[in-house]
């Protein structure tokens, strides 16, 4: 659990983060998002002491971060940057099992920790472990990053901008498969990022922020449909309920194919009714089971 | 084709040190020459005291250089690197000779001057490659070596060095192929080496012992230089990322 209370991070005149009071639960994905300079990204790098906020306090498992030492503290919290950050004169099962060799596991224990992550995120470690950072594509790249910061299994993660730099494709894979490695995983998740439709996909609190305050702090649902402001209206845009049907993931969609590997949701679905003949279709549920899907349908789907 | 080129420097050495090879090869090329092989020291002897001379002198210039070059580049220490790049751009416009010629009357003759004049020029070019090197690591490498938990020094040694390694391997090079070129004249000031015989063939006029000296100190030269190539290629090979901004 990480929770701030009333923390403030100044830049000599500029509140870049003001009185921030929020809690993220365990084995939640708590995604911070808001226009540029909202202080989304200094609030996260508060949680792994990048930066010490100037006032208020912040705490990790009901410990307050000053008093962990700092190198400790980040060894249990995975940390996943835009720029991925791999080091380029290491090979990928080397970048993977930094934070194993820093808490010093022996190296046949890394190597075998190293090829484990490379199957969970979805690479062969055959084809992958022994390349360089050079030798990978940006999503690639990506994935071996996410797999460093989950190398020694660390409860928390921290992400920024983790899908920011990737191709929108790419970007949509990576998204679906870290959200199945988290249903997996069930690590507590802070992501920084400036895609709504990212923050619907994978929050499970989306904390919306504005000039280092927060507006508003809900579910996806919550923020999608009764926005507590002004700000938080015209930020989620009059399109906002067909945001929502993002949120909602299907098995399958008669007549929809997508990229290899990904998974139709009900905007998918959506999409296929309006040009069927009939006026329901035939969808399959993630727990294997069909339904006939109709408009009505749909909104209760939306509108839990 | 790099292993020819080393195979011919060796031979051409050999040829150099070798009295009963040298001897009637400077014949032949020197035929007006009374003598032709320096007898008072063997070449062989010379050769290793060049050696150690130029060898001394770099390695304490490394160990200076690159740690005085990561003291600076600490936080602590950010405020002193104009200085330090004044002074390494400074070292570059000083002719090596008058370090040396300016060092004698402080230090005497004899071999520790010399080291040390060597050293003091070496120091800088070293230095100035390691603030260089160190400072264009990418912070964002910096910032996800720290986020993932590496204490100070442990981010200087896995990150920083390694990254930093071909731009500080640049400067060794440039230092030791200095040091090599200006031992010849720490001869001046008796501190022995490949000197001797370019002095001794200055002073009598003896074409057969200059060229000895002169080529057997290029050539020296150039067999480390071409271990330094080995070794910044390989250097290159374990970066090859580093240039692809992933």
């Amino acid at each position: 659990m990480i929770r701030f209370h009333g923390v403030t991070k100044r830049y000599g005149e500029k509140t870049a983060v003001d009185g921030l009071d929020m809690t993220v639960e365990n084995g939640s994905v708590c995604v911070l998002i808001g226009p540029s300079g909202c202080g989304k990204s200094t609030t996260l790098r508060m949680i792994n002491r990048l930066l010490e906020p100037d006032e208020g306090t912040i705490e990790v498992d009901d410990k307050a971060l000053r008093d962990y030492d700092p190198a400790s503290l980040r060894l249990r919290i995975g940390y996943v940057i835009q720029s991925v950050g791999l080091l380029p004169h290491m090979r990928v099962w080397q970048n993977i099992a930094l934070v194993p060799r820093l808490l010093g596991w022996e190296k046949p224990r890394r190597r075998e920790r190293a090829d484990e992550l490379l199957d969970i995120v979805g690479l062969d470690p055959e084809e992958y472990r022994d390349k360089y950072p050079a030798q990978l594509s940006g999503g690639e790249a990506q994935r071996v990053g996410v797999a460093r910061a989950l190398a020694a299994d660390p409860p928390y993660l921290l992400m920024d901008e983790p899908f920011g730099a990737v191709d929108p494709l790419t970007r949509a894979t990576l998204q679906q498969s870290f959200r199945d490695i988290q249903s997996r995983l069930k690590k507590t998740v802070v992501l920084v990022t400036h895609d709504l439709d990212e923050a619907i996909y994978l929050a499970d609190r989306i904390a919306l922020m504005r000039d280092g305050v927060l507006q508003q702090f809900g579910s996806p649902a919550e923020i999608l449909t009764s926005p507590v402001n002004e700000f938080v209206r015209e930020f989620v845009g009059s399109d906002r309920m067909l945001r929502m049907l993002n949120t909602v993931e299907l098995g399958a969609v008669d007549g929809w194919s997508g990229a290899d590997g990904s998974r139709p949701t009900l905007r998918d679905a959506l999409s296929q009714l309006l040009s069927a003949p009939e006026r329901s279709i035939r969808v399959g549920l993630n727990d294997g089971s069909q339904e006939e899907l109709d408009f009505d349908r749909i909104r209760e789907m939306v509108l839990p | 084709m790099r292993l020819f080129r080393l195979v011919v420097l060796l031979l051409l050495l050999v040829v150099v040190v070798v009295p009963g090879i040298y001897g009637p090869v400077a014949q032949w090329a020197f035929p007006d020459e009374s003598s032709h092989v320096y007898a008072r020291v063997d070449m062989a002897t010379l050769l290793l005291q060049h050696l150690v001379l130029a060898g001394l002198a770099t390695v304490a210039a490394t160990i200076t250089g690159v740690a005085l070059g990561v003291l600076v580049t600490r936080p602590a220490g950010q405020s002193l690197i104009p200085l330090v790049r004044d002074l390494a751009a400074l070292a570059q416009t000083v002719p090596p000779v008058a370090v040396l010629v300016l060092a004698v009357p402080v230090l005497g003759f004899g071999t520790a001057p010399t080291v040390l004049a060597l050293f003091l020029f070496s120091v800088l070019p070293i230095l100035g490659n390691t603030v260089t090197g160190l400072q264009q690591v990418d912070p964002a490498l910096l910032e996800a070596s720290t986020g993932m938990g590496m204490r100070d020094w442990r981010r200087l040694l896995v990150t920083e060095l390694p990254l930093a390694a071909p731009v500080i391997l640049a400067g060794v090079r440039t230092a030791a192929i200095i040091s090599i070129g200006t031992a010849t004249i720490g001869a001046t000031i008796g501190a022995g080496g490949l000197g001797v015989v370019i002095i001794a063939g200055l002073v009598r006029d003896n074409m057969a012992f200059i060229t000895a000296g002169a080529l057997a100190s290029a050539v020296l030269a150039l067999i480390v230089d071409w271990f330094f190539e080995l070794a910044a290629g390989r250097v290159m090979r374990v970066q090859r990322g580093a240039t692809d901004g992933v």
